[in-house]
């Protein structure tokens, strides 16, 4: 009791460590507070009301911005095209990032080096990232023209966003190429927790390569997995960067972040375009708690 | 059950060469322990047996079969790991099963094995259990399960009790060698511990760096050591040795420490002047009554150690370090200078430069 008090009172702390405690809390309690949840309750507060710069008053408006949202052409547009985001964006990542992951974990010289040329891209920012794809996917100087061309599996330069399906799968590309390392990472992580005893012991039992993945390891990194797969699904609701500046305002490729940049900065409709942003937050919450809750119904060893 | 025969068995690693040239061959239904300190090759010897390790040079063969090349999972081999390597997302009853299933054994098969090696085991009220939910030495017997449940060829164990606390491993001891003999099964045993040795096989191995130094039952490696190495490493505490002479007397061998003479229960056959090692355990010294005639070791008494049931003097002995232990309370005290004695039937000799037993 005497050493607490000393330590508590060199710390400048009255009453030991649950003031010292507090004061590592109050920061985080202050910046998510302020930065996170009071604009969270204005939001849904505001996206009742009519917010509109342009026009006078503030009235409350009730579910209107919803109901006019769910009748919207654009927006039913935009959601199609971010739910193709997703859909796309999360396998790709997962199944990439796995491979990724079990590739480098096998890797025994040199790993530090694949793991730094691994995480590169998603250390890029975002902008520059789409930037340098939007060169590649140039229709008249890009390199993916190119070198298409030149294994002959084209004939003629293609101009790649004139098809909204191809323009939707390149930019979900661009986004995957951006964000794979960090599943990638996440599932190393979870590989590396594996006790190697656990493959022999497998071995032994009688378990080739593809039995022990599936019965070891897929089971036991699942944990990881579902941390990977909501990370994705989050970032993939929110992809913006990547379609707004190869897609710009184009509807083909218009994702619902970008419906809602639109809605409130350039049609200047702030309360309709604050409901759109929660329709996306609900919608990426509610994706990630289906994977949260299957995957750790099965996780229950630490 | 099956014989494991190993023939000039080698294992690199790179340059470095760790096994060399291993023989041993091991009967049908025979408890063999590999012992050694760390680093001395048992495990690698072990996981060689299991598949787990590449082999460099020489053969293994199970039952005349030679399993160089194959596959771990065909061997039919079990193995129990030193931190039992359980299945965290399994059930006990899944972990032991886990090898049936993977044979496509029906359910309806694999629930009848697994209840049986449980209740051999003392598992049944455990099945539905997480590995989590056990303590160490539940986990211990899952694992021995896990073995069981398969019916293998031959089982492996690499120090499967060293993370057990030591009353637990005593009583497991005898749980396993009870096993053993139930089941009849080939058992290959690693342990750095050698009473687990000497109390549980029916051959014991000792190995140092990479080679055997002596194959013999228990009692054999202990009462006839090969040579210094184990002699020194079989027997708690270690054997007293001394560096001496061996010398001739009135036609009977003696051997030299410094300006104590030793005669001996035989005559040797190495000729006189030939520098030996002398050795003696600790647990043969017993204080010398007045003249009966036997070698006297005059021993200064620097601690005295109660273990309980024995008393544990450190000492010298002219001025090599000894140990002495009594079962009796003989009032000896720190700094006293007593008198020892032994048995001649007791007594050790090696040769100093080869290392190899003499009498």
């Amino acid at each position: 009791m005497a050493t607490e008090q000393s330590t508590a009172g060199r710390l400048g702390f009255g009453n030991g460590e649950a003031a010292l405690g507090l004061a590592f809390v109050v920061p985080i309690v202050v910046i998510m507070g302020g930065l996170v949840f009071m604009p969270l309750v204005t939001t849904i507060v505001d996206s009742l009301y009519r917010v509109d710069p342009m026009r006078a008053g503030e009235p409350f408006v009730g579910l209107k911005n919803y109901t006019d949202l769910a009748a919207d052409s654009n927006v039913q547009t935009a959601w199609a095209n971010t739910l193709a985001y997703v859909a796309m964006a999360v396998i790709l990542e997962t199944v990439g990032g796995l491979a990724a992951a079990l590739l480098l974990n096998s890797v025994r010289h040199g790993r530090q080096w694949l793991l730094a040329a691994v995480v590169l891209p998603w250390c890029l920012p975002p902008v520059v990232n789409a930037i340098v794809w939007m060169w590649i996917y140039n229709p008249s100087y890009g390199l993916l023209n190119h070198a298409l061309m030149s294994l002959g599996v084209i004939d003629t330069p293609q101009v790649w966003f004139n098809d909204r399906g191809t323009g939707l799968f390149l930019i979900t590309l661009v986004h995957v190429w951006r964000m794979m390392p960090l599943t990638a990472i996440i599932l190393l992580a979870a590989l590396q927790s594996i006790p190697k005893e656990l493959y022999e012991a497998a071995k032994l039992d009688g378990a080739g390569a593809v039995k022990s993945f599936q019965m070891v390891t897929l089971p036991l990194i699942s944990g990881g997995l579902a941390i990977a797969l909501s990370q994705s699904t989050v970032f993939a609701f929110n992809l913006f960067d990547e379609a707004w500046i190869m897609g710009g305002s184009g509807l083909g490729t218009r994702s619902v972040i970008i419906q809602v940049y639109m809605s409130a900065f350039q049609n200047l409709r702030f309360s309709y375009g604050m409901a759109l942003s929660l329709l996306a937050m609900i919608a990426s919450l509610v994706v990630s708690l289906i994977y949260v809750l299957r995957v750790y119904r099965e996780t229950r060893m630490d | 059950m099956a014989t494991v025969e190993i023939s000039r068995l080698k294992k690199a690693y790179g340059k470095v060469e760790v096994i060399h040239d291993v023989d041993l061959s091991i009967a049908e239904g025979e408890f063999v322990s590999l012992i050694g300190a760390s680093g001395c090759g048992k495990s690698t010897l072990l996981r060689m047996i299991a598949g787990l390790e590449p082999i460099t040079g020489g053969e293994i063969s199970l039952d005349g079969r030679v399993i160089n090349a194959v596959a771990p999972k065909d061997r039919d081999i079990a193995m129990v790991f030193q931190n039992y390597a359980l299945y965290p997302h399994l059930t006990v009853a899944e972990n032991m099963g886990f090898s049936l299933r993977l044979r496509n054994v029906a359910k309806a098969d694999i629930a009848p094995a697994v209840r049986q090696a449980a209740d051999l085991l003392g598992l049944a009220p455990y099945l539905g259990r997480y590995p989590k939910e056990l303590s160490g030495g539940q986990r211990q017997r899952v694992a021995m399960g896990r073995a069981i449940v398969r019916q293998p060829q031959v089982f492996l164990f690499d120090e499967p009790l060293s993370n057990l606390d030591a009353k637990l491993r005593v009583q497991m001891r005898s749980e396993i060698r009870t096993l053993q003999k139930r089941l009849g099964t080939t058992l290959i045993y690693v342990t750095h511990d050698q009473i687990e040795a000497m109390t549980m096989s029916d051959k014991v191995v000792v190995l140092n760096a990479g080679r055997i130094e002596q194959v013999g039952a228990p009692l054999d490696v202990y009462d006839r050591p090969a040579n210094v190495f184990v002699a020194s490493f079989i027997g708690s505490p270690a054997m007293n040795m001394f560096d001496a002479t061996l010398e001739t007397s009135g036609g009977k061998s003696v051997v030299r420490i410094d300006d104590l003479v030793v005669p001996l229960p035989v005559r040797s056959a190495a000729t006189a002047g030939t520098k030996v090692v002398f050795g003696v355990r600790p647990e043969h010294l017993e204080l010398a009554s007045d003249g009966d005639g036997s070698a006297r070791f005059p021993f200064h008494v620097d601690l005295v150690e109660p273990t309980g049931a024995e008393l544990q003097m450190h000492g010298r002995i002219g001025s090599t370090p000894a140990v002495a232990t009594f079962r009796g309370r003989p009032g000896v005290r720190e700094g006293d200078l007593i008198h020892l004695t032994a048995d001649p039937r007791d007594f050790h000799l090696f040769d100093k430069s080869s290392g190899e037993r003499l009498v």
